[in-house]
């Protein structure tokens, strides 16, 4: 590795609005290095990019204190568009693609090739014509160099959601003279061949002489690709190590600062109530769940346990609990605790109990632009009628505003959600803190049932552990019998009593945790015991 | 003094501008005076071509639909081609050019009647004259400026609004009014003829001690709508009457505001001395509820006799006037013979006399009249008040 | 298969089927002269497509439906006021027009793009209040300004009092100006029996009917066609990407450096100065100017014509302008005289009424049709 460093960044201090949130954070990379940066939600990796980005949020709000130096020489960038002159590329975790526009009109978005005709004298740059056969040209040599098998004539919004990725990668490599790229949660929307194929592309991409910063929550990523991790806790720097110099538990430990332990299975052996009740039985359930369908699953949920339900992305996990609450077309006999359920209907599901956090937490589980109390709240006066006041007129009941405001903080508290306060607009918080607001607004239903669907998808290490905590003590403390769907194998394994595996929209099979893994791997991939 | 300091003050005194005095006449309030005409008629012959009458709905106004509808149980569906002009005229002129073209482009059409010729008139007119040189087009009131109007028109008559700026005021004097209120908006005073009678009006107000109020109200054809100009008129008057007491004379120089100012004026105990056009069909029925059936349509002596019957409930009679006939239907029908002797080649249509005659005949009334600003093709009529 | 193919042709072709079915049966029903609907339509369509057209570009720049091409038009105005005072004729005169409305209307749509992009999101409810707004001014400055401040003193302008303009203007300089330059009629002549209306004798005795199906303009066609191609030139330069970067996701382009507010003021700009060539062209067909009015006009119809065309709040192409006049202008021009016609309806006024009804469902039925054909398309896809 060459000793001196492409980009650095030196005692960098950012607050907004009085609260510090970069503490004084150094980093540097050299080129060639794939450089994973960790940290929980709320830690400071995006604020630390948008600053070596430029992004006008920065500016707007006091600026930044520190260096940013370029190849030894100090640099201010002051705008996306001069970062983007020194050789720093960014691929967003959300993409800044313009859907209605074809691939190599992306790639080429505000770069584009012109023919240079005398009218440009005249009128000015913009009114010159572009050079769409070279646009499509040069286009064509960046989808090659990352290997992507697309025509630069496809219209994006038609791609699929990993394609997309890797056009916002082609866009950055066909700004030719890039030296640093940031990658920021690059796989959260890749399935796993797609992620694979991604970190591959970052190896060639570093072996280039680029040098890539990584920004990722998952740490078997971080072991499989990166060279150094630099770890962020609440803004300050906490470490930076070769990867050979650590592992996974010490990485995990550094983020969150307290000990976890990933693999433990706290009690999970312990078995329901004796009685093996059941609460739910589901009889030839037929999904109409696009991508996760699901083809006539059977079976049982018994009171007081909780049952996982794993399966490979597709197969058709995700269709059962959407299916059940009425969110996805849906055939079959449902029973909640002897009665028949009403499918296809949300209301009946909620009315008897059944309450359901989703797996599209910002589509389904929240009202994006209403505050923390009131989405914790909405579902409890809407189905039992809580949190109404006198007088007491039917639908024109007021809101009991202290009891929804003491309600909220409670739950706050309770499970750790970071916010502003009860009144923080929901949008404004981040994926891990949503995720705990979408399983309050569960709970405030007192629910028999609690249906669970990726419950940590998108969040760190440490918030995982505390939801995953919440749900076993929900479980064990006061009886609640889940039904939780993950693609995550481990966690399902830590927490259920039984984990029913799906695999071409059918239960391949039941297994408890301590069965081997093998069995586990045998029923994924569509095989039998 | 930079242009952020320029610009306010700029506006501000435009406003001021336009808040300011209205502006007064051309120099001279001059009431015009006719040379005597000695009415005559001839025998103009049949119906031997065919007539095209432009009319408006009966939203717009009851008259002039009513006046074709004559024309046509006299003369049959055959040789009068009767269209209408869109509700939303000012909007809507290419429909208005695009009926009149259809009629125009009918070789057997010799004349069009259009009334009332509302914006969209002259560039019809000059439209139709493109490809046929040979039309007769004979206009009753006109919106349009009067002087394009004369220019591209064979015959134009209107109701002398000039003289009424003097009769009107005369016969409030009568009534008892000390106060004359004038309810206009901007639009209506960019039509020459309407702000000059108001200028004569109110230099005559002045001579007679009678103190002229200007007022404002919204333009129907603006954002308030025909609604929120009629709410004005229903809100404003009581305003005034405690203002100026009950010896005021309310007027006002658009149709659409004559039924809620005859409602207004009736309640109020004011004085109400003729509509923007003085027909009986105009403004009262509508604003007293009466209901012009089969038995009565047409004939206005019954009509200003339910009409007086309803003022005389309120205690008002003779408080409240408007014209023996409705002048726009004499118009209507006095035209289709003076287009018939006119394509007859038996008389020509700057013959005052001939003119005088039909209108007297058709209408069974007598009529004064005379050329407007020398036109001779531009006649000014005007005919009797009565108080109802 | 057949079937299934034949209704995704007629799903497809929904809007112009659906028109021409109306305008065949009410042709048919009231027995129509179709000469007369040519000309007619024929005129409408040349009269009225520059002002559709100039609505094109700030879509496309995702500004929506500018309803304040209405200030463009006053531009438009202003430029005819001031030739016919000077009484500059013809052609020459009409250029004069354009050229002293362009700075003004760069100025209004300066002014307007600044008003749009401290409203983004509802630019078009902003357009429809300022055009409420700029009328109120407009109307100031022509009814009081006029004569004492604004130079206009020509007698057919001013009011006789000398301040304020005349209601209606001749705009006997320039009528036609650009339309007279050169005009093709189209004609058909037949043979026909002594007698007939309209015949006129030939030298050989029998007697010939000429039909006019109407003229065309060809200057103005020109015109058109020139816009069309230069509106089609400006999407493959620089500019025209950047407005359709800006139309399509403001927040990406502006990652991308593209400055996205100036981006949008250049747009309605564009369309200002458009709407008031649009306007000046419209008038000197029309030849009558309705001082305080006729910019009045102008919003709806291009609008509905545009949506008519299959044009949407966010997407727009050069047929839509094109498909959308032909067929808007068409259908109002025939139903209003069909419904007229006494043997549809004894009572014209009963027409009229009808005529609105039927004219405004049909309207409104298109824009179903689109709307439900798009949200289709979304399902598909």
């Amino acid at each position: 590795m060459p000793t001196s460093p492409v980009l650095e960044l030196r005692k960098i201090e950012k607050a907004y609005f009085g609260t510090r949130v970069l503490k004084g954070v150094e980093l540097s990379l050299h080129a060639g290095e794939i450089h994973a940066l960790l940290g929980e939600n709320g830690a400071g990796k995006s604020t630390l990019m948008n600053v070596l980005f430029g992004m006008p949020v920065i500016r707007e709000t006091g600026g930044f204190s520190g260096e940013v130096l370029l190849e030894g020489k100090p640099v201010s960038i002051r705008s996306p568009k001069e970062a983007m002159k020194l050789g720093i590329g960014m691929v967003h975790q959300e993409f800044m693609l313009i859907p209605g526009f074809e691939v190599h009109e992306n790639i080429k978005l505000n770069r584009e090739p012109l023919l240079g005709l005398p009218v440009r004298r005249v009128l000015g740059r913009s009114l010159d014509l572009l050079d769409i056969a070279r646009m499509r040209r040069e286009s064509r040599e960046s989808l090659a160099r990352i290997k992507l098998e697309v025509s630069e004539r496809a219209l994006v919004a038609d791609l699929p959601v990993g394609h997309m990725q890797f056009v916002e990668i082609a866009r950055e490599v066909d700004k030719g003279d890039v030296r640093v790229l940031v990658f920021d949660e690059p796989t959260a929307v890749l399935t796993e061949s797609e992620a694979e194929t991604l970190l591959g592309v970052m190896r060639d991409l570093a072996d280039r002489g680029i040098a890539i910063l990584f920004i990722t929550h998952r740490l078997d990523e971080v072991m499989s690709a990166a060279d150094t991790v630099t770890i962020l806790r609440d803004g300050e720097l906490v470490s930076c190590s070769r990867k050979d110099e650590t592992s996974i538990p010490e990485i995990a430990e550094r983020m969150v600062g307290r000990d976890v332990s990933t693999e433990a299975r706290t009690g999970a052996g312990h078995a329901p109530s004796a009685d093996h009740e059941p609460i739910l039985i589901v009889e030839d359930l037929r999904v109409e769940m696009p991508g996760e369908e699901v083809r006539g699953v059977d079976f049982t949920v018994e009171k007081g346990e909780i049952l996982g339900i794993g399966g490979l992305a597709g197969q058709g996990k995700i269709g059962i609990a959407n299916g059940i609450m009425g969110l996805a077309p849906a055939t079959g006999r449902v029973a909640v605790a002897g009665e028949e359920l009403r499918l296809n209907s949300p209301k009946d599901a909620l009315g008897r109990g059944l309450a359901f956090v989703s797996e599209d937490r910002r589509g389904v589980g929240l009202l994006l632009d209403e505050s923390v109390e009131m989405n914790i709240a909405i579902p409890a006066i809407e189905i039992h009628g809580r949190f109404l006041r006198a007088p007491f007129l039917g639908p024109f009941a007021p809101v009991d505003r202290g009891g929804v405001r003491r309600h909220a903080k409670e739950a706050i508290a309770d499970l750790d959600i970071r916010t502003t306060g009860p009144t923080q607009v929901v949008r404004r918080l981040s994926g891990g803190n949503q995720q705990k607001v979408c399983l309050a607004r569960a709970l405030v239903l007192e629910p028999r049932l609690l249906l669970v669907s990726e419950p940590t998808r998108g969040i760190d290490v440490g918030a995982k552990e505390l939801i995953l905590d919440r749900l076993r003590k929900l479980n064990r403390e006061h009886g609640l019998t889940i039904l939780m769907t993950s693609s995550e194998l481990g966690e399902l394994r830590s927490l259920c009593h039984r984990v029913a595996i799906i695999s071409e929209g059918r239960i391949a099979g039941i297994l408890t945790p301590d069965d081997p893994d093998v069995q586990y791997g045998l029923l994924m991939s569509g095989g039998t015991l | 003094m930079n242009f952020k300091t320029i610009l306010p003050l700029l506006i501000i005194t435009s406003l001021f501008l336009a808040c300011g005095p209205a502006p007064s006449g051309g120099g001279d309030v001059v009431i015009p005076e006719y040379p005597p005409v000695t009415a005559k008629t001839i025998d103009v012959g049949d119906l031997d071509f065919k007539i095209g009458i432009l009319t408006g709905t009966v939203s717009q106004g009851e008259d002039e639909y009513r006046g074709a509808e004559r024309v046509i149980a006299r003369y049959g569906t055959e040789n009068i081609i009767h269209k209408t002009y869109p509700d939303n005229f000012m909007t809507e002129q290419e429909t208005t050019v695009t009926q009149l073209m259809e009629m125009a482009r009918d070789p057997e059409v010799k004349a069009i009647i259009i009334a009332q010729a509302v914006p969209g008139t002259l560039p019809a007119i000059k439209k139709a004259r493109r490809e046929r040189d040979d039309l007769i087009f004979i206009l009753v009131a006109p919106q349009e400026d009067p002087e394009q109007i004369a220019k591209n028109a064979d015959l134009v008559l209107q109701t002398d609004d000039l003289m009424r700026g003097k009769t009107i005021i005369e016969q409030a004097k009568e009534m008892g009014a000390k106060t004359f209120v004038h309810y206009t908006f901007p639009r209506h005073m960019s039509m020459e003829i309407l702000s000059r009678r108001r200028d004569i009006m109110r230099d005559l107000c002045k001579r007679n001690g009678i103190e002229f109020v200007d007022a404002n109200a919204p333009d129907p054809t603006g954002d308030q709508g025909i609604a929120g100009a009629q709410k004005f008129i229903l809100e404003d008057v009581p305003r005034l009457i405690t203002e100026y007491g009950k010896d005021t004379a309310f007027f006002s120089t658009n149709c659409a505001m004559q039924e809620p100012l005859i409602r207004a004026s009736l309640d109020g105990g004011a004085i109400f001395v003729e509509q923007c056009c003085p027909s009986p069909t105009h403004g009262y029925p509508g604003a007293l509820g009466i209901s012009i059936d089969e038995e009565i349509a047409g004939d206005m002596a019954k009509i200003r006799e339910q009409i007086g019957k309803k003022i005389a409930e309120k205690g008002q009679a003779g408080r409240f006037g408007t014209w023996k006939v409705s002048m726009h239907i004499v118009m209507i029908e006095a035209a289709v013979e003076l287009a018939k002797g006119k394509v007859h080649g038996k008389l020509e249509l700057t013959d005052h006399a001939m003119i005088k005659g039909f209108l007297e005949k058709c209408g069974n009334v007598k009529v004064e009249l005379g050329p407007f600003n020398e036109h001779e093709n531009f006649l000014m009529v005007i005919s009797e008040n009565v108080p109802l | 298969m057949m079937a299934r193919a034949v209704i995704r042709l007629l799903s497809r072709y929904a809007v112009p089927i659906l028109f021409v079915v109306v305008c065949t049966a009410a042709i048919t029903v009231a027995d129509m002269n179709l000469s007369r609907i040519s000309t007619d339509v024929l005129e409408r369509f040349f009269r009225n497509l520059f002002l559709v057209l100039s609505l094109v570009i700030p879509i496309v720049a995702g500004l929506g439906l500018n309803f304040g091409i209405v200030l463009g038009a006053m531009a438009g105005q202003i430029g005819l006021m001031t030739v016919q005072n000077a009484k500059v004729p013809g052609l020459g005169g009409i250029s004069v027009a354009v050229i002293c409305s362009i700075p003004i209307a760069m100025l209004l749509g300066w002014l307007t793009g600044l008003l749009f992009n401290r409203t983004r999101g509802r630019e078009m409810i902003t357009g429809i209040i300022l055009g409420f707004f700029a009328n109120g001014i407009y109307q100031l400055l022509f009814l009081i300004l006029a004569g004492p401040v604004i130079p206009y003193h020509a007698k057919d302008l001013l009011l006789p009092q000398g301040m304020g303009l005349r209601v209606t203007i001749n705009l006997t300089s320039v009528e036609r100006g650009l339309d007279d330059v050169m005009t093709i009629p189209l004609r058909t002549s037949a043979v026909v029996q002594e007698g007939t209306p309209g015949a006129k004798v030939q030298a050989d005795g029998s007697y010939v009917k000429v039909t006019r199906w109407g003229e065309i303009p060809m200057l103005t066609l020109l015109v058109n066609v020139a816009l069309c191609v230069l509106i089609w030139l400006l999407f493959r330069t620089k500019l025209g990407q950047d407005l359709r970067a800006v139309g399509q996701d403001p927040g990406v382009a502006e990652v991308a450096g593209i400055k996205v507010n100036r981006c949008r003021i250049i747009a309605i700009i564009l369309s200002m100065v458009l709407a008031g060539i649009g306007q000046i062209i419209f008038l000197q067909n029309m030849t009558v100017m309705n001082t305080f009015q006729s910019h009045e006009q102008v919003g709806f119809y291009a609008i509905a014509a545009l949506l008519v065309g299959g044009a949407t709040v966010t997407r727009v192409t050069i047929w839509n302008a094109i498909f959308g006049t032909l067929l808007f202008h068409a259908l109002f021009s025939i139903i209003s005289v069909a419904a007229q016609n006494p043997k549809l309806l004894n009572s014209p006024q009963i027409g009229e009424y009808l005529r609105e009804f039927f004219l405004y469902a049909i309207i409104g039925t298109t824009l179903a049709i689109h709307a439900w054909r798009s949200r289709s398309a979304a399902r598909a896809s």
